[in-house]
């Protein structure tokens, strides 16, 4: 699988952790299931999985011949040598120096994963005690000259202190993050999913993927600010060009992919290729682009959407009555100019929109210049500035008159949305709206809803005590 | 009594129609649903008798164009499937489950690059293949409640974002450089055969490809027959400049013809020729022989171009009324549509934008023996054209020397399958305007001539090799409509492909059994370097497998 892996394109490969054949493990099946995390969505794109899979069940001579045949085939590409063994000096040091001699360019320590191997002392009861990862780091740098990482586990209250622990003893860097713990399902029977054996038990497993994404950038961020000079690796959740550049702005210099391919195959690299390529190319060259993503221009699905306006100044939505004065003012704006006595407020039929802005020079950056360039500005929520308040803004050119956004604003937010009850455009109250951007977050139809600055003085309604005065607030 | 924790008045003014739990089943009367659904129709299209004129409106009517959140919806739905059977249907054979997964994670570069470098003319395809039969028709979610994937919606999409990124087509500075890359290489008709020959031509290395073009306008049909709502002329006009991004050279005004351009004069100097000049004549049944525009009368070919040079925004200025709305044709009352291909019913909704009142759509055969593809069908009865079957025209009655009606008589099958024509059974219809659209053919012996020495079939075109596009003389290829397979634009630009392919072949003279080895679309951004260093290790790319197995 490596060397196909390596034909189609991938960098490199951290291996399926192996170990000293004495800790040789069995898996149990069922054992890699399907997330939960995205409703009931049944494929493709799982947002979720959730593996009970242990190490690799090969034996050591496997693994290090393998890695050397490799390596002969495909000298340009990286091989990092995943291994794992109890807190046992001897068994680090033979296991490690084995791993190197095989032609491994890099070593990855997994000191996390979450489930089964820490009941031996292994994995994760290694990992989560910065003493232990202090030592074993120490015996690997004593006993190897490459590189080597410390896989990372999520599930512990702060990762930078391993982290730290791991650049105290020596290691290269980290890779974060290993599978978050978790229990994605319990059927109504009583039994959860994967039910192993006739009696249907489970076991707390590592969820990965998608959904893991927040918490993987969170530590890789958080790592990276503090230990600047420490290597990362960026795991979990990296499905596209686009979430992997999220976590190089992170301060990954390189990203490691699994669940991404669970869902589909290994050609995906080609995409990822293109897409990081693309995303670097364009980089502050167009105005008003996200990554690939061009403006919205006013559209309903998909066609561009031209504003009109009953006899009293109404926007006109585009269904029922409203849809059909729209129709009579467009046959008359296209009628031939001659008939029509001007050429006043005639509309075109060509959509004009491209737009050829330069921001930023023609430098296109590599991918070291954009390792951390986020960093500056992730930290500290005492550092955010409470005097600069946005507005949500709706466009009722684009919206689809849904009311998701008056529900929300309703009954989880500030009552600041009114609904028209004939056509059915919400529009916010400038003076009651507090910015919290629920109502953008549900909108359905992208940019539909902006935040933009408050121009109104910004004064914070307090409530007074006795009366119910004042808009309910949901969160404290 | 009264509750103490009601909200203010204007709050609880804003929450009128915040959702309740029900607590009693809802009593309205049939009477005032009847009255009140009228407020919230989308559908109001479906039964309208008074709806407004679409009159010199040519905006996108595709039912397929898609939104970002549209192309990502759908882009997500799409299984990304083994052996993807929709590959396996498109004539470029376009790898669209490579090119939807990338729209899945918006990079639509990605994306383009993918359908680009099977189909240069990727846009125009996006927009007016028809899918159905093609892609779509395979497509395996055909086999679950949700239905097959809108590929041509998402081909449109991706390919339109890229558009907007200005970034120019380039050769692959990899692709080894042919043995005679001065070869002149000479294509006849900018349209998509040759548009796409001569692109792979340039990305082979080509660098004396001409084309010569007979109009004013490049693009061939998409420019000249298929309307503007439909095919707009920005997408065609960007795609041509994929082409000239290569560096290959178009000139108008030249034709084929005994009095301008010969294939015998071309192979004077060319070491290959493509021929991809289309249909150009119509053809016609003998009774509107003597029939004009003048007295009501067009054909699709006299029809269609006027319509598509009219609306397209030829002369770049914005307003349509500001262009050429003198050159559309100026219809009125009834009009009657004869065929029932694509190009009738491109005619009957163009009829609409030019001023008729009611388009009737009038065939031989049934409505199940349509050869127009059911997305063109679908359109045209949307716009409220009626659509008559079993009809042949027998008698077009003129009066002060204008079209007043048509007689037709029945068409009956007979029980072993023969279509007959009962002139018993005859029926008149009242029409202002009469367009025929029974196809095209070649026609002009000017151009017949200029096709010498090409061995030609019994209808003046040139005997083809199917499987190479090689015409009878060994240094002339064709392609598109005049050489007899392609029956749509995205089969025409496969004939241009594989003769592009040939052209090459036989130009290095390559072994018999060589592997076609097509460069793929290329520009800058694939130049853009992704490696990286970390421990002093270098990595091609940051992307790496994580927990891989052996």
């Amino acid at each position: 699988m490596i060397r196909r892996a390596f034909e189609q394109g991938w960098g490199f490969v951290v291996t399926k952790t192996f170990c000293l054949d004495k800790d040789h493990i069995t898996n149990v099946s069922p054992r890699i299931v399907r997330g939960t995390t995205a409703g009931n969505n049944y494929g493709p794109q799982q947002g979720s999985f959730l593996n009970i899979e242990l190490i690799s069940e090969k034996c050591t001579d496997y693994w290090l011949t393998g890695i050397k045949e490799l390596k002969k085939d495909f000298p340009t590409k990286v091989i990092i040598a995943s291994i794992m063994c109890g807190y046992i000096e001897e068994d680090w040091r033979e296991l490690a120096k084995k791993a190197e001699d095989s032609g491994a360019d890099m070593l990855e320590l997994n000191l996390s994963c979450p489930h089964g191997m820490g009941e031996s002392g292994m994995g994760l009861a290694c990992g989560q005690k910065p003493e232990l990862v202090r030592e074993i780091s120490r015996w690997v740098r004593d006993t190897v000259k490459v590189p080597f990482f410390i896989k990372l586990t999520p599930n512990i209250t702060n990762i930078v202190d391993i982290a730290k622990a791991a650049y105290e003893g020596g290691a290269s860097g980290g890779a974060a993050i290993n599978t978050v713990s978790g229990l994605m399902k319990v059927k109504p029977d009583a039994t959860a999913w994967p039910a192993v054996g006739i009696d249907k038990r489970t076991t707390y497993g590592g969820v990965s993927g998608n959904a893991t994404r927040p918490i993987g950038l969170r530590a890789v961020s958080s790592i990276a600010a503090t230990l600047p000079d420490f290597a990362l690796l960026g795991i979990g959740g990296i499905e596209s060009a686009e979430t992997a550049f999220e976590y190089l702005q992170c301060g990954a210099s390189a990203v490691q992919i699994c669940s991404a391919v669970q869902n589909q195959d290994f050609t995906l690299i080609n995409d990822y290729c293109t897409g990081l390529k693309a995303i670097l190319y364009l980089d502050g060259k167009l105005a008003g682009w996200e990554g690939q993503s061009p403006p919205t221009p006013k559209h309903q699905k998909g066609k561009i959407s031209v504003p009109l306006y009953d006899e009293n100044g109404k926007k006109l939505p585009p269904f029922g009555p409203y849809q059909k004065k729209r129709e009579e003012q467009l046959s008359k704006l296209y009628k031939p100019c001659k008939e029509n006595g001007g050429s006043d407020g005639h509309i075109s039929n060509q959509n004009n929109d491209v737009d050829t802005n330069n921001v930023n020079g023609g430098q296109i950056p590599k991918v070291k210049d954009i390792v951390g360039r986020a960093l500056p500005r992730i930290g500290a929520y005492k550092k955010l500035d409470n005097t600069k308040q946005v507005i949500a803004l709706i466009d009722d050119d684009m919206c689809i008159n849904c009311g998701k956004c008056y529900m929300t604003c309703n009954d989880s937010g500030y009552q600041a949305i009114n609904f028209d009850p004939e056509t059915h455009i919400p529009k916010v109250n400038e003076e009651d709206c507090t910015g919290c951007t629920l109502c953008l977050s549900v909108c359905p139809i992208i940019d539909c809803i902006t935040m933009i600055p408050k121009t109104i003085p910004h004064v914070v309604k307090r409530g007074k005590p006795g009366r119910h005065h004042q808009r309910s607030t949901p969160f404290s | 009594m009264a509750k103490v924790s009601v909200d203010l008045p204007d709050i609880e003014n804003i929450l009128l129609l915040n959702p309740r739990v029900h607590t009693h089943s809802s009593l309205v009367p049939s009477i005032s649903t009847k009255k009140n659904k009228a407020n919230w129709k989308r559908n109001i299209h479906q039964n309208c008798e008074g709806c407004y004129p679409l009159e010199n409106n040519f905006t996108d009517i595709k039912p397929t164009t898609l939104s970002e959140r549209g192309a990502l919806r759908e882009a997500a739905r799409c299984l990304k499937c083994a052996d993807a059977p929709c590959q396996k249907s498109c004539p470029t054979q376009i790898d669209i489950k490579s090119f939807i997964t990338s729209i899945a994670n918006k990079n639509y570069y990605g994306a383009a690059k993918a359908i680009f470098s099977d189909n240069p003319l990727g846009i125009s395809c996006g927009m007016v293949c028809p899918t159905s039969d093609l892609c779509v028709g395979g497509c395996n979610l055909h086999a679950t409640e949700e239905g097959p994937i809108n590929i041509g919606g998402l081909q449109q999409f991706a390919t339109e974002v890229f558009s907007k990124m200005n970034v120019k087509q380039t050769r692959d500075p990899r692709t080894p450089k042919p043995k005679d890359p001065n070869a002149k290489i000479v294509l006849l008709g900018a349209g998509p055969a040759s548009l796409s020959c001569a692109t792979f031509l340039g990305r082979l290395g080509y660098d004396n490809i001409i084309i010569y073009e007979k109009q004013k306008v490049l693009g061939g049909l998409s420019t000249t027959e298929i309307p503007q709502y439909r095919l707009p002329y920005a997408t065609v006009n960007f795609e041509i400049s994929l082409v000239q991004d290569l560096g290959v050279k178009i000139e108008t005004g030249r034709s084929l013809s005994v009095k301008d351009l010969t294939i015998e004069g071309l192979l004077k100097d060319s070491k290959a020729v493509f021929v991809g000049i289309g249909l150009p004549q119509p053809k016609i049944n003998t009774i509107f022989k003597n029939l004009t525009p003048e007295m009501g009368f067009y054909t699709s070919k006299s029809f269609l171009p006027k319509v598509a040079l009219g609306s397209k925004a030829v002369t770049e200025s914005g307003c349509p009324c500001k262009q050429n709305s003198n050159s559309l044709p100026k219809l009125y009352g009834n009009v009657i549509v004869l065929g029932a291909g694509d190009t009738a019913f491109d005619c009957a909704t163009s009829a609409f934008r030019c001023g008729a009142r009611k388009v009737f759509v009038v065939f031989r055969r049934g409505f199940t023996n349509i050869r127009a593809v059911p997305e063109e069908v679908s359109l045209a009865v949307q716009e409220k054209c009626e659509l008559l079957g079993f009809l042949s025209p027998h008698d077009v009655n003129v009066k002060d020397g204008r079209i007043a009606s048509v007689t037709f008589s029945r068409t009956e099958q007979t029980e072993d399958g023969k279509w007959v024509q009962d002139v018993d059974q005859l029926t008149t219809l009242k029409a202002n305007f009469l367009i025929s659209a029974f196809g095209s053919c070649l026609d002009d012996e000017d151009m017949i001539g200029a096709l010498k020495p090409l061995k030609l079939n019994d209808r003046h075109l040139p005997v083809v090799d199917t499987q190479t596009m090689q015409t009878s003389h060994s240094l002339v290829w064709c392609g598109g409509d005049v050489a007899g397979v392609a029956e749509t634009t995205v089969e025409s630009v496969n004939d241009g492909k594989t003769a592009a392919w040939f052209i090459h072949y036989s130009l290095e003279g390559l072994p018999r059994d060589s592997k076609p080895m097509l460069p793929l679309f290329h520009t800058d951004i694939d130049e853009v370097d992704l490696s990286v260093e970390i421990c002093d290790v270098k990595f091609e790319n940051p992307f790496g497998l994580a927990s891989a197995p052996p």
